[in-house]
This record gives structure tokens, sequence and C-alpha cells, in this order.
């Protein structure tokens, strides 16, 4: 067959080109002749190429050519440039050749798609279908008519990638999306867009795979320590692949933030206080992993993934108790990035958001001038104390609730809260003072036999140590008769002091709980290499307490803003069905909420007599006054 | 047999008021016995054959009460008859309560009394009337210093009230029982006519997003949960 069509080749070559050659020579001279060229031409396709025979041998022949080239084999392109030219020439291009060839490609690359969908995986396979494409171009260019290049490559594209869209999709996108193989994603967008429909199931993978990932790293308890940074990371590589691989595309990246949205608020609660807890430990002292510019883009990056939280009143009390905790003890990294932070925190929620948080800062403030003031006032004073004292004054409301603690305190100490408590009132009367002696920390200055040392402890810490000062030995139950101190936070103080690092009293029996029947005594052999030691509260057992009871809390005040909120629509509408009233409330309350607890808000207001169901439609409320 | 009569339509406040518009009665075509008319005095006197020395008849001369008309204290047409009496404490009728709700019955002695149950009962058949007797039935079984009925005596209530008609009862006592409730308040108890009335007894056409107390969504997922379980 080859070899027959070889010698047509040459034969149909060789009579084209004497009708070339008459043609540029007679015809041109002579304009009124029928062209030569044309009779020679209906000729030619009358006598040899109408035969239905030698077209269909010739056009089979063009198509076994070019599948071959198709195949990896080299062909003689010019040969295929003249003939398929002959064939445009005569006009039968269209009816006889192309119809065939686009027939013959949409059949060839459906069973190689299929063929390589099967074999190959998605990254080879896309590399493999832009070749295909190039190579077909490269085919029209060289020697098919212009005309056929958009059925063509378009056959090639639906055959190629649009009947396999789901299947790529499905197999590939997860992989390249987790191991962000950006030149494979690029390509992949600059495909998908070509075929019809292609970007939308893009679109919608994307945001699938978006949720799944992102719902994996949420809503494993397990994994709750590295949930931020986790989410911060994914976000960042989603970033960079809508960016690099997408294009910008618009439609990507807001389907990006709905997937976000979407995914963090799937576990309630927990996203929004591991963020709160995120930041603080960025903010904390002692961090010294970030310079300032680092931490700010780090700050600002939180505030992206915090925009997706619905339930911001319980990043606000997580925030909140911990920013008091670096606040009081002093152990913020730097006053700028706190400020920085909440003004972000302002920008982003409102100035309601961050009063309370901006109103313990004025407090810090004020109680510097209130201590400078003391000072000057302790050194006019008759009776000078060998203590230093230094007061935060906390308004309340602003700080999380600390539970009042009452402890046996030294008597210089309780002269001096007297001493103070007179300067203050006698400053701002009809105020009222409240000791926390959960919050209060003091050094010690004590003497090993190594020699002097400081001790940076807490109250609680002072108070047990203080009574070795006249005691040698003491069970648990005489300090805790002498301190005051309830029964498990003596415990944990105990522990931090005989069996921390810094062990500044021995215990007998030796190990690491305390019991009710261990008894203490000072270590006067303790070493440190350092002059000042800080020993740290144990607070394990604490930060579980405090954990329930600030969500608590943040549910408690929920419930408080739903009931205000009902209440004022129904002050405002008087008459209100279920529905409306149910979808007024999603419109004022910012935090997600089930209607089943709208529902028994608003039972519980009926119960209240705040509205009542109306008589006869039990779908109707009424505002009661 | 005493003559039915109908009450007045409006309040007999003044009991010297002799009832003379016996123009219509219950049951068309009975008359009037002139003999059988209401005596304030009789009914006064009646009033202290229970309450004794006291104003008031007790949970105990209740129980000889309800033996005198023969009817059991737990049967229904005691609430009716409560209801008409406009007593508002389950077990105690007031003297005033008694003079204004018997002679709105005129009855003024057990005799006509027993005569008038069937009319009580008839009362329960009135639609707008059993919702009124249902809605009184929580104030008057409700202990005076609570807002709320307590679950034991909501279940008696409801047992009582709607356990003949409503099929779906039984169910939904079970379910009170495993519930977490410990009272019941007046939306819920008002709302469970409502749901008996309207609901299927497959739940079929009950609306989970519409205003039903939380307590009926958690039934009717719970009696859901059920049906399938089995």
């Amino acid at each position: 067959m080859n070899r027959c069509w070889q010698d047509h080749c040459r034969q149909t070559i060789m009579i084209r080109s004497i009708f070339l050659f008459l043609d540029r020579t007679y015809v041109l001279q002579n304009s009124l002749l029928p062209s030569i060229w044309d009779t020679g031409l209906e000729l030619f396709r009358t006598h040899i190429v109408s035969d239905s025979g030698v077209q269909s041998r010739t056009v089979e022949g063009i198509l076994e050519q070019i599948e071959r080239e198709r195949n990896g084999e080299t062909v003689d392109r010019s040969l295929l440039r003249s003939l398929l030219g002959m064939l445009s020439d005569l006009q039968v291009y269209k009816d006889s050749f192309e119809q065939r060839f686009l027939t013959e490609t949409t059949r060839l690359y459906a069973a190689e798609g299929q063929r390589l969908m099967q074999d190959r995986d998605v990254p080879e396979y896309l590399h493999h279908v832009a070749r295909r494409l190039e190579e077909e171009n490269d085919r029209v260019i060289s020697y098919l008519d212009q005309s056929t290049q958009k059925p063509l490559i378009a056959a090639v594209e639906k055959q190629l990638l649009g009947e396999h869209m789901t299947a790529i999709l499905q197999k590939g996108l997860r992989t390249l999306l987790d191991e962000s193989r950006e030149c494979e994603l690029t390509l992949l967008y600059e495909l998908f867009n070509k075929v019809k429909s292609g970007l939308t199931a893009l679109l919608q993978s994307w945001r699938e795979y978006i949720k799944s990932s992102g719902g994996e790293i949420v809503s494993s308890p397990e994994k709750d320590k590295e949930m931020v940074q986790e989410l911060l990371d994914f976000k960042d590589k989603m970033d960079l692949v809508s960016q690099r691989c997408f294009q910008r595309n618009d439609t990507f990246i807001n389907a990006m933030k709905e997937a976000f949205e979407n995914f963090i608020n799937k576990r309630p609660n927990k996203p929004a206080e591991l963020i709160a807890k995120y930041v603080d430990s960025k903010l904390r002292a002692g961090n010294k992993e970030a310079t300032e510019e680092e931490l700010e883009r780090i700050l600002d990056k939180i505030m992206i993934i915090f925009r997706f939280i619905h339930g911001k009143d319980v990043f606000e009390a997580f925030y909140k108790k911990d920013l008091a905790k670096r606040l009081l003890v002093g152990k913020s990294a730097s006053v700028d990035a706190e400020k920085s932070m909440l003004s972000k925190l302002k920008h982003e929620c409102g100035a309601a958001f961050t009063s309370k948080l901006e109103g313990m800062f004025k407090d810090m403030e004020l109680s510097k001038d209130v201590m400078i003031q003391f000072k000057q006032y302790m050194q006019n004073q008759t009776d000078p104390s060998n203590i230093e004292l230094t007061v935060n004054i906390l308004t309340m409301g602003y700080w999380p609730s600390y539970i009042p603690m009452d402890v046996h305190l030294p008597a210089e100490m309780v002269k001096l809260q007297e001493v103070f408590k007179l300067f203050y009132l006698g400053k701002h009367s009809g105020r009222k003072l409240q000791w926390q002696p959960t919050l209060g920390h003091a050094v010690l200055k004590t003497e090993f036999k190594e020699g002097k040392k400081e001790l940076q402890v807490s109250l609680f810490q002072t108070l047990v140590l203080l009574i070795f000062n006249e005691a040698d030995e003491c069970s648990v139950e005489e300090i805790r008769t002498a301190t005051g101190i309830e029964d498990g936070e003596l415990k944990r103080t105990l522990q931090s002091l005989a069996c921390g690092k810094a062990r500044v009293l021995n215990k007998t029996p030796r190990g690491k709980e305390v019991e009710d029947a261990d008894r203490f005594h000072f270590n006067s052999d303790f070493r440190h290499k350092l002059f000042r030691i800080k020993i740290n509260q144990i607070q394990m057992k604490e930060t579980v307490e405090e954990q329930v009871s600030t969500t608590e809390r943040v549910f408690q005040d929920r419930q408080y803003q739903i009931d205000a909120a009902v209440v004022r629509i129904m002050k405002m509408r008087k008459t209100l069905s279920h529905n409306l009233l149910v979808s007024e409330l999603y419109n004022q309350l910012k935090f997600p909420v089930k209607p089943a607890d709208l529902k028994k808000r608003i039972e519980s207001l009926i119960d209240r007599d705040y509205m009542e169901r109306d008589k006869e439609n039990a779908n109707q409320y009424h505002y009661v006054a | 047999m005493p003559v039915k009569k109908k009450r007045k339509s409006s309040g007999s406040e003044d009991p010297s008021i002799r009832k003379c518009k016996i123009t219509r009665t219950q049951t068309p075509g009975r008359m009037v016995n002139p003999e059988d008319q209401f005596s304030n005095k009789k009914c006064l006197a009646w009033f202290y054959e229970y309450a004794g020395s006291d104003d008031i008849v007790g949970p105990e001369s209740m129980e000889k009460f309800c033996e005198d008309i023969g009817v059991e204290p737990e049967n229904i047409v005691m609430l009716v008859l409560a209801w008409k009496l406009e007593a508002t404490n389950m077990g105690f009728f007031t003297k005033e309560e008694w003079l204004k709700g018997m002679t709105s019955l005129h009855c003024d002695c057990t005799e006509r009394l027993q005569g008038r149950l069937d009319y009580l009962r008839t009362q329960l058949n009135d639609p707008v009337l059993f919702k009124s007797i249902y809605r009184y039935a929580f104030d008057f079984a409700r202990d005076k210093d609570q807002r709320s009925l307590d679950m034991d005596t909501a279940k008696s209530m409801l047992a009582l009230i709607l356990g003949r008609t409503w099929p779906l009862f039984p169910v939904f006592h079970q379910f009170l029982e495993q519930s977490k409730y410990k009272v019941m308040n007046k939306d819920q108890w008002y709302n469970v006519l409502e749901f008996s009335r309207t609901v299927n007894t497959d739940l079929s056409n009950y609306d989970e997003d519409g205003a039903w107390p939380v307590m009926l969504d958690e039934f009717v997922e719970w009696h859901k949960a059920r049906n399938i379980a089995l």
C-alpha cells in the first residue's frame, strides 16, 4: 500500500508540476483564454480525484501518514503539504478530507485519552495533552489548511480533556495541590481554560479540595496544637497556587475564601480559641524566633484566618484572658505588637469589640501613674516599709473575672495594703478595691549556702516560702493553716517549689506528687547558676478549668445577646411570625447559633412574659410590654 | 330528674335574682318544672354541707362530694366542673367559686348536679370550649408557687385530657418519661394541644422549622429515631 501510495504521489506531483509550468508560461500571457490551470484542475478533479477509488485511497493515504506521524514516526511533511494543497486547490478539501480527518482525529484521541488516563498519572497526562496540542498546532501550520485549525484543536481538546475532566480532577488535583506542583497546576488551569465549562469544574474541585483538606486540619482534636500553624501554612499554599497558577482569577480566590469560611466553622469555637492561643504564643515574651516585622506579618496572616471565623466572641474571651496574663505578669513581648494587634482587631470587628481590651491597656498605664504617685506618697510617710509594693488597678468588667480567694498575708503586707487603700481611696473616693491574691507575684531575697539569690515567685509561692523563715519543717496541714490557701492550689504551689526544676524546698518522702502526709523543709543546699531564678507555677489542671469556664462564659454571654436581640426586635415590631423573627435574629447575631437554641431562648422569654404566643396562631408572637 | 336549664348567659352576681329566663333549654322541647327553680339558699346550704365551718371545700370533703355525686375524683368531668366553677386550686372550691359556678349551672343539690354531668361532658366535644378547658387545666393543676407544671402532674393531666382522644399520647408519655424535662411550662402545655390537633399521627406534616417548642421538636426527633430503630 505504502509503495503504491509513493508511486501515486510522485505521479500526481509530477502532473501538478506540469500544470504549474504551463500555467506560468502560457496563461499569464493569454489572459483571455480560459485558464489552463483551471481547466487542468477541472480535468484533474473529474478524471482522477472524483474517481471514488482514487479519492478515497488518496485521503486514506494522507490520513495514514498523519496517523503515523502522530505515532511518532517521521513522514514526508512536504509531500503531505503538497497533497493537501492540491485537495484544497481542487476544492474538495473540506468535503472529502477535512471531515474524515476530523472523525479520524476524534477516534484516535478518544482512544488515546481512554488509554492514557488509565496508564499514566495526571501530571504526565497533562504534559502529554499539552504536547499533543502543540503538535497539532504545528501540523496546522506546516501542512493543513488554516481553516481546519479551530475544529481540529477543539476536537483534540474535547477528546483529551473535555471527556476526562472529572477523572483528571478526581484523580490528580488532590496530589497536585498537596505537593503544590505549580507548573502542572498552571498547565492544568491553562488547559481547562480552553475547554468549555472546564474552569467551572476546576473551580468546583478546588473548592471541594480546600474544604476537605481544611476540614481535616480543623476536625481532629489530637492535632489541635498544630492546627493554627497548619491553617496558616495551608492558606499560604493556597494563596500561592491561586496567584501563580490560577492567574489570580477572582472567582478562584473568592471560592477559596468561601471554602475557608466553610470549613473553619465546621467545628465550632475551637478554632477561635486556638487562634487566640496562637496569637498569645506569638506575642508572649521570650519568643525570639521572630523579629518585629516577621511578627507583624504573622499577625496579618492570622487576621486573615480570623476573618473567616463566625464566633468571634470566643476568640475575644480567650484573647482577653491571655492578654490579661501577659499584661499582669509583664510577659508581653512588645507593647507595639500588642497595640498593632489591637488596632487590627478594632479595624476588623469595630470599636465595641476591642473596647474592653483597650480598657485593659488603659488600666495598665493608669496603674503606672498611680504607682509613681504612690512612691512619692510613701517617701513622705513616716513609717517606711521594707517591702516595695506595685499595684495594678484593674477595672472590673474590662478584665476577665477572677475568683477572689482569701489568704493569710503576712502583717507587713496587710499593712502595706491598707496604706495603699488609704492612698488610693483618698484620691478616688467611692471606689471599691478588691485584692486579687491569685494574680500577685513577688521577688524574694534568699540566702542559700551557695550565696544570695533572688527568687521570682507568685504570691502563693511567696506565702509558702515565708513560713520557712520561722519554721524548719512543716506539714501540708500546717502550711495550709498558716497561709489559708485553698487545698488544690496549695498542692500545686508546693509541687512547683519542691518537685519542679528549681527545688528550694525538700519534700519527704520524695516523689512527683504532693500528698497530705508529706513534710517539707527548706533546702539550704539549693544551687543554681543564675542569681535571679523564676519558679513557674504549675498550671496544667488550671488551664483545663479555665478553658471550660471561658467557653461557658462565652455561651452565657451569647444567651444574653440572643435574649436582648429578641426583645429588641419584638419591641420594634410588636407582632412577628416565628420565621421572620428567626431570620431577623440571624441578621443581627454575629455568632453561629442553631435554630433550636434560638427557639429555646424565645421559649424562655415567653416563659418570663417578655412576649407571648398568639392565642390562635402558634406561629405568631406578640411583644408584651 | 331535674330539668336541664341553660345557664344564664350573663354573670349572675346577684344571688337574689331568681332565674326566670328559662326560655331556652339545653334539650329543646323539655319543659321546665317550676319546682326545680334554683334556690340560692339551698345552694349555700349545700356548700356548707361540705365546707363545714370553713368557707372552703377542702380535699377531704371534695372526696365525699365526688362520692355523693357518683363520680371518681380523677374523672375528667370533675375538671370540667372545676372549669365551670372557675376554681383556681385543684382540690378546693371556695364559696365564691361555688356560688357563682353552681348558679350558672342552676344546681343547688346533688341530684341536680348529677343531672347536669352529661351536659358537662358534652362541653368537651366543642373544640373551642375544649381548648379553653385544656388551657384552664394548666393553671388549675399548677402549684401556685411555681410558674410551670411539674412533670408528674403534667403527665397525669395530659393523660386525663388527651389520653382518650390523641392516638400519639402513649408515645408522647413515653417520651416525657425518658426526657430530662422536670417541668412543663405554659407555652409547652398550650402547644401540646395544638400539636395533638394539627400534626398527623405519622408526623408527616410536622414542620421542624416552625415555631413548635423545642420539647416537641425533640419529641418528633425521638419518635422518628425510634421508628427507624424498630
